[in-house]
């Protein structure tokens, strides 16, 4: 008997007139000439038998009463989504705003006084506790500021509530400070050895491009961060520092230079990301920001780099391409939050601000140091439940869901990515213009079309290092 | 310098196939948006026309084959629409609502 051949719902995206990726419900990805593309829609019966085993195994076609073959898609979908679905796991403090330094595009603005900008310790505890309100087995908590060290004592203060009460949870919980370092000290190493927290830092490239995107007034940024990791490393391990780096317009004519500062401090990953237009970036933005064409020509020269290392035994990741080749390629999501969809603002992080509030993610608090407060979800201490039935978490998810935006509908990229409400607000004060005309839209379109064609044109060296990447576990060591 | 804003909007015309009517144009507008900088213009005899700006991601040669091209890949968008198994779209559509707060 004929098998009869249903064809499940699936988007493609055109790489040129003759050939298309296109992505299925469950994000499986293959390649299809315009032929197969029109034989798949219209009688799939005349594919090739191979394309046509595929397309089963790819969830782009199914059998008529093949209930298991059913199941097991509706196991991948909700496998998918279980890092929106288990509550928030990244959780942010905000002790404080202090920061010396004054950073020309600091997406968060800053103070450098203390009255006024920073939490009380009744916040502290009372945003640990919500803490634990979140279903999630796996907590990161994380100190931001400002330079949060500036306010060690109330990061103290979390991390023992939260030890305490942990004794009992016996949750996983992971504990990162953001900081400069420059403040780092012996004591609090040991401290931080003690309580498995981790540090990450910011290095933007060479002294002189870091110096020049972070002045102080000593103009030693650069050096005052690698003392502080080198610091770290001796007293913690080796592993005990992260970094993240920002592109300005300064760094887009140095882009080899800025992965080879990375190999050169021993850094396994980069996180190559565009300028977030918040804060005195936004106040800065005629200076500051540059065009998707000009931040693409950069990363790709930097991915070249990273390549170009990773092809002489000297393994580091690029983050970004890591995220995008997780989607694309693992079947479990690394819960990239930007990435989410619904949205992972509010979802699956939560930021406790040190003026009192909690808000969904940490542009919507940049978004309140510029003046704009509508997107807090509530008071610090206010039940989890309530801030997740909040109104601005109800539009936050509505204005998230690919199935009901326009733009993401037709889009082949939408199972892996999503809207995002806070960015498109910041953008056009409205969580719903149309998406593809929305930053967040343009850059991960590139990107992904970027990352297909790589694919499809990859020998087995690029291969075999994309599914490395592409593991859930963005912190595994690189090699 | 933002170099987005700073270089000046030229717009010219772009020659489509078939209906030229407002309703069609400003389809076509919205079907193309991610790929090409595209609006509806009326002249002053009341006609519409279709205009392309410099600032587009193709040059003006190829525009038109991109119009055409993404015309064409709306009507197979539609078509897998109409013929996917309605019962997994609303599955996937299910499982990505119930992630949101309960």
């Amino acid at each position: 008997m004929a098998i009869k051949h249903q064809l499940y719902p699936f988007q493609f995206h055109r790489l040129n007139r003759a050939e298309v990726v296109a992505v299925s419900v469950t994000g499986d990805y293959t390649y299809l000439t315009q032929d197969n593309l029109n034989r798949l829609i219209e009688a799939p019966d005349e594919l090739p038998m191979e394309v046509l085993a595929e397309m089963h195994a790819k969830y782009f076609l199914g059998r008529e009463g093949n209930h298991g073959s059913r199941r097991l898609l509706a196991s991948r979908l909700v496998t998918k989504q279980e890092t929106v679905t288990g509550g928030p796991t990244l959780h942010i403090l905000v002790p404080t705003l202090q920061c010396a330094h004054t950073c020309r595009y600091c997406q968060v603005s800053r103070s450098l006084q203390d009255t006024g900008f920073s939490m009380t310790p009744a916040q502290v505890d009372a945003a640990c506790d919500t803490i634990f309100e979140s279903p999630s087995n796996t907590l990161t908590v994380e100190f931001q500021g400002g330079d949060p060290l500036l306010r060690y004592d109330l990061i103290q203060r979390a991390i023992e509530r939260i030890a305490r009460r942990n004794a009992v949870e016996k949750r996983s919980i992971r504990f990162v400070v953001a900081s400069t370092l420059h403040q780092l000290s012996p004591e609090m190493c040991a401290y931080f050895k003690a309580h498995n927290v981790y540090l990450s830092t910011s290095i933007d490239g060479p002294a002189e491009l870091h110096n020049l995107n972070r002045p102080l007034a000593s103009r030693d940024a650069y050096e005052r961060t690698v003392e502080g990791i080198e610091l770290a490393r001796e007293c913690i391990g080796k592993d005990a520092v992260s970094a993240l780096m920002t592109t300005t317009r300064a760094s887009l004519a140095m882009p080899e230079a800025i992965v080879d500062e990375y190999i050169k401090l021993g850094f396994n990953e980069i996180f190559i990301r565009p300028l977030s237009p918040y804060g005195f970036a936004a106040r800065n933005e005629q200076k500051q920001t540059y065009s998707l064409g000009e931040f693409s020509t950069f990363y790709q020269r930097a991915l070249q780099r990273v390549l170009y290392w990773n092809k002489r035994q000297q393994p580091i990741r690029e983050a970004a391409a890591a995220i995008a080749l997780n989607k694309i390629l693992s079947p479990f999501d690394a819960g990239y939050v930007d990435l989410q969809s619904p949205t992972g603002a509010g979802l699956a992080v939560l930021v406790y601000n040190y003026d009192g509030y909690v808000y969904p993610s940490d542009e919507a608090r940049m978004l309140a140091e510029m003046g704009d407060t509508s997107l807090r979800l509530g008071m610090i201490g206010k039940p989890l439940i309530d801030l997740h039935q909040s109104p601005v978490m109800h539009a936050l998810v509505n204005a998230s869901l690919p199935t009901r935006t326009p733009g993401c509908l037709d889009c082949a990229f939408s199972r892996y990515c999503g809207p995002d409400p806070v960015g498109a607000y910041r953008q056009f004060r409205t969580m719903t213009p149309p998406v593809q005309q929305t930053k967040h839209c343009q850059q991960q379109t590139w990107l992904f079309d970027y990352l297909f064609r790589a694919l499809q044109d990859a020998d087995e060296a690029f291969l075999a290092m994309a599914h490395r990447w592409a593991r859930s576990d963005l912190k595994e060591e690189a090699a | 310098m933002n170099p987005e804003r700073d270089i000046p909007l030229f717009w010219h015309p772009l020659a489509l196939p078939g209906d030229n009517s407002p309703e069609r144009l400003q389809q076509v507008v919205q079907v193309c948006s991610a790929v090409l900088n595209l609006r509806v213009a009326t002249h002053a005899e009341g006609q519409c026309c279709l205009e392309v700006s410099h600032t587009a991601s193709a040059d003006h040669q190829g525009a038109e084959a991109i119009v055409k091209q993404a015309l064409a890949d709306t009507l197979l968008r539609e078509r897998i629409a109409s013929k996917a198994n309605r019962e997994v779209a609303m599955l996937a559509a299910d499982i990505l609502t119930q992630a949101g707060p309960r």
